[in-house]
């Protein structure tokens, strides 16, 4: 089948329903508004550059602890009083940090959306950290981090990261921290780290649903006017509300596969995680990854992999890859939970695939289906308020335009048989992985 | 084709709502939302672990495998193309009461979609092979569900608070059926559950009503009515005392699950007891599909006020779902390293039998309400969410009552809660089920 340049589906293309309002308040803040009238509810997220990865390897968990701590309390009102609003309307707020950006979310019925602003903004900008939610925070911190040391999916990944990124990348640690971070994170450590990363000008506010461009426009202003601009920093500046996550250092697979095991004998299946650094965002084989990623490891359940893992030899509940291109060259990782029996068997299978896809070509039929697949199933990222959130903060964030998901279908359609076998051969190292495996298994070899 | 009912001028839940049923007895639900251009087509059956027996327990769920496993029409490989080369996300799941595949498309993809439910309905293969390698595969689903000890909990508190009721096994079914059943038993439990007559199917999207209807009735007007299966008559006996279970795992965390019997979705009592959850721990909406169970109680909320913040648990929460029989209230919670388990059963259970004395003031009332009212709101956003409300409770009652959700809502007074509370927790009626941790050696 051909691509068509203009997306696919009913009576207009989702590209002219889909039109975000884009404006820069004076301290700098941009805000996006994309108007959803499916529902009276509204979905408002601000996302900020503060994520794990401005931590230390001593600091690790610091991000976390920090926007988590946002809604537990403000110079304004204590935790409960923010309850109070939050639940007195049925809304709901959340904030955490992710490796990059950390923020602040809430959903709520259009009819509260100006309270929220509030409320969003009160959180973000103005946060207490009281001493007594600081320590009841830590105790919950402590608790996930036991339970997570109980998950053989976490443990496995966790173990990859460990592998294939020095002790010092930021991608080498977990966003939650350790036990002995967690412990030590003082209350000052949590204000210093956000005064010094909760910026107007390294920030984005999007705000989606049944609400109007004049509304969302006016409580930005008041709510997020008084968010100081920095003197140093130019408004808008060229370098982008990202800058500060411009520099992720660069990583390169292990120079052999490396493997890792956590033997937990209580457990009734085994998770694995292998693979190694991958690409950037911004790297100019973005797309062809995508494609070739799609073939390999997504298309209908698990593309290649799950084709002869999964189906043909029964070997794995589920598999799957994915390459996490970000700021930094985040995970290429193929992950299986399979029988303890069968991990060694599952790790070859895995590796076969791996190796046919850098040195032999895709068949024409399989790009068509994963181009067709990519581009056909753009417009269900913009069915819900936070999935249209969510593409609105991807565009801002790699700078896409706004023209982007016009455009995509071009960018996905050019991919060749050829750029498919260019980008494996690039990106994909069968004989460099990391090899992390957890569960209830012993080593024959 | 028989028209129903037409509903031109109604708002939220069912506006623009066409239901009509096919002369095979098919229900076909179809409401056009423009705003994205997809489309999410729903097939529904009333099948699910109710209507298995011990030696095929797990049977709906393992059909539901078989069944995207290729048809005479459609090979395995196919269907998944197919879907996907539309930009489509699938899936299906299991429950208790019902069976459910769904497709959401690009819009100008729906006969695709209907052309694979109308294949899944009458003419899945049951391929011995695919079936062998299908019973590794959900072997290994229930082990990875066993790896956690909140599944452990759930089975061991359903299986001691629910006797004669089919509600009482796992979905998945018993590990020793996995192994034993045979391709008899599931291509029997196909035959009899898929007929047209025992489905609903559900359409919402980016199209035109009347041309989607004739679309229906080309695929499906030609699928005959079976027999209509017979209803469960099995009815649970009240409990007499409480239960307690515990379960023994290495682990590192201890969890705490409490279950009383609760009201059908159709019963009087149901409402109020969903408001009264709200009050006790925070409203919940009643989409399995879009989660929010087991989410942490709301910070006001007195479930939260009496084990988060004294820091005797981490998370508490609690939950009422809409099944067709008397299914399960619970309360779970994470409980911190070093907490005794008498102070925890002890806030719990002082926190219920306040609920029991005394009706809530206007206030909490107002705030349960509003929380329920904004779920509901949030479960509305998306075509696929609209679709996943309109099948589930036409299969587990009628699609109407999901619009009368709102004023029901509404009437609820204090008193009704204060009463539904005190007859809903008893003391009597609970089950009350421990995961301990042992060392892991």
């Amino acid at each position: 089948m051909t691509i068509r340049s203009a997306l696919p589906g009913g009576r207009e293309s989702s590209a002219a329903r889909f039109s975000p309002d884009r404006f820069v308040l004076p301290n700098g803040l941009a805000v996006l508004h994309q108007s959803n009238p499916t529902s009276p509810a509204v979905s408002i997220s601000l996302r900020v550059a503060a994520g794990a990865c401005l931590e230390s390897p001593e600091t690790t968990g610091l991000a976390n602890f920090c926007s988590g701590m946002l809604k537990r309390g403000t110079t304004r009102r204590s935790k409960q009083e923010i309850g109070e609003v939050l639940d007195f309307t049925g809304s709901h707020l959340g904030s955490s940090a992710g490796r990059h950006t950390a923020g602040v979310g809430a959903k709520a019925r259009s009819a509260d959306f100006e309270q929220m602003m509030e409320l969003v903004a009160e959180c973000a900008l103005t946060p207490s950290f009281p001493a007594a939610e600081v320590e009841r925070m830590r105790g919950d911190l402590l608790t996930v981090i036991r339970e997570d040391e109980d998950d053989t999916r976490q443990v496995s990944m966790d173990g990859l990261r460990r592998l294939v990124y020095a002790p010092d990348h930021p991608y080498a640690w977990r966003l939650i921290g350790n036990e002995e971070t967690v412990t030590r994170h003082h209350r000052d450590d949590l204000a210093e780290f956000h005064a010094r990363h909760f910026r107007a000008h390294s920030s984005v506010l999007v705000i989606v649903g049944a609400v109007e461009r004049d509304q969302v426009m006016l409580a930005s202003e008041r709510c997020f006017n008084d968010w100081p601009a920095d003197a140093d920093e130019a408004p808008g500046q060229a370098a982008g509300p990202f800058a500060a996550l411009q520099e992720v250092p660069a990583a390169s697979p292990p120079p052999n596969t490396v493997r890792d095991v956590s033997i937990m004998p209580a457990k009734a299946q085994a998770d694995i995680a292998l693979g190694h650094p991958g690409i950037r965002r911004a790297d100019a084989d973005y797309y062809a990854v995508a494609v070739m990623n799609m073939i390999l490891g997504r298309f209908a359940m698990g593309g290649r992999l799950g084709h002869s893992v999964r189906e043909e030899q029964g070997m794995a509940y589920y598999t799957f890859s994915t390459f996490d291109a970000s700021f930094g060259p985040g995970p290429f990782v193929v992950r299986a939970g399979v029988h303890p029996d069968n991990v060694d068997a599952a790790v070859d299978s895995i590796k076969v695939e791996l190796e046919r896809i850098r040195t032999a070509a895709v068949r024409e039929e399989e790009l068509e289906n994963a181009t067709s697949a990519l581009i056909h199933s753009l417009p269900r990222a913009l069915e819900t308020n936070e999935g249209l959130a969510t593409t609105l903060h991807t565009i801002e964030q790699f700078d896409l335009g706004l023209d982007y998901l016009e455009k995509y279908p071009r960018l996905i359609g050019a991919i060749t048989v050829d750029d498919v076998l260019a980008a494996a051969r690039n990106h994909i190292h069968p004989g460099r992985l990391g090899v992390s495996i957890a569960g209830p298994y012993s080593e024959h070899a | 084709m028989i028209a129903l009912k037409s509903e031109g001028d109604m708002t939220g839940a069912t506006a623009d709502l066409e239901a009509v049923t096919l002369d095979n007895g098919l229900e076909i639900l179809v409401r056009p939302i423009h705003t994205v251009p997809l489309v999410s087509v729903w097939c529904w059956y009333h099948v699910g672990s109710k209507d298995e027996a011990p030696g095929i327990t797990g049977a709906s769920h393992w059909v539901e495998h078989m069944n995207f496993k290729g048809t005479r029409g459609i090979s395995r490989e196919d269907l998944k193309v197919w879907i996907e080369r539309a930009g489509g996300f699938w899936n299906g799941y299991t429950w208790v009461d019902q069976t459910t595949y769904f497709e959401t498309l690009a819009a100008d993809s729906l006969d695709l979609a209907l052309h694979i439910e109308s294949e899944r309905m009458a003419e899945c293969l049951y391929d011995p092979e695919e079936l062998e390698s299908e019973r590794s595969v959900i072997i290994s689903e229930l082990q990875g569900n066993e790896n956690n000890p909140g599944y452990l909990l759930d089975v061991e508190v359903g299986a001691a608070a629910i006797r004669a009721h089919p509600y009482r096994w796992p979905t998945i079914g018993w590990l020793s059926d996995l192994e034993n059943m045979t391709r008899e038993d599931l291509f029997g439990h196909y035959r009899k559950y898929y007929v047209p007559n025992n489905a609903t199917l559900v359409i919402v999207g980016d199209v035109d009503t009347s041309a989607t209807l004739r679309a229906v009735e080309k695929r499906f007007g030609q699928i005959p009515a079976g027999e209509r299966p017979r209803p469960v008559h099995t009815r649970e006996s009240v409990q007499e005392g409480e239960r307690r279970v515990v379960v023994e795992r290495p682990g590192t965390t201890k969890y705490l699950q409490v279950a009383f019997h609760a009201p059908a979705f159709r019963d009087d009592d149901f409402v109020p007891l969903w408001v009264a959850d709200a009050v006790l721990s925070g409203g919940k909406g009643v989409n399995l599909w879009s989660g929010g169970h087991g989410r942490n109680a709301r910070t006001t909320s007195p479930l939260y006020g009496s084990l988060v913040e004294p820091e005797l648990v981490s998370v508490v929460s609690s939950a009422v779902l809409p099944t067709e029989a008397p299914y399960l209230y619970t309360i779970s919670a994470t409980v911190r390293e070093g907490v005794a388990e008498q102070a925890v059963e002890e806030a719990v259970f002082g926190t219920l039998a306040k609920m029991a004395d005394e009706p809530p003031d206007d206030r909490a009332l107002r705030k349960a309400k509003n929380q329920l009212l904004a779920a509901l709101a949030f479960d509305d956003e998306g075509i696929t969410q609209v679709a996943h409300q309109l099948g589930y409770f036409n299969t587990i009652a009628r699609h109407e009552l999901l619009a009368e959700l709102p004023a029901r809502i509404e009437a609820v007074t204090a008193d009704d809660v204060r009463t539904v509370s005190a007859a809903r927790w008893k003391p009597s009626g609970r089950t009350v089920g421990w995961f301990r941790p042992q060392e892991i050696s």
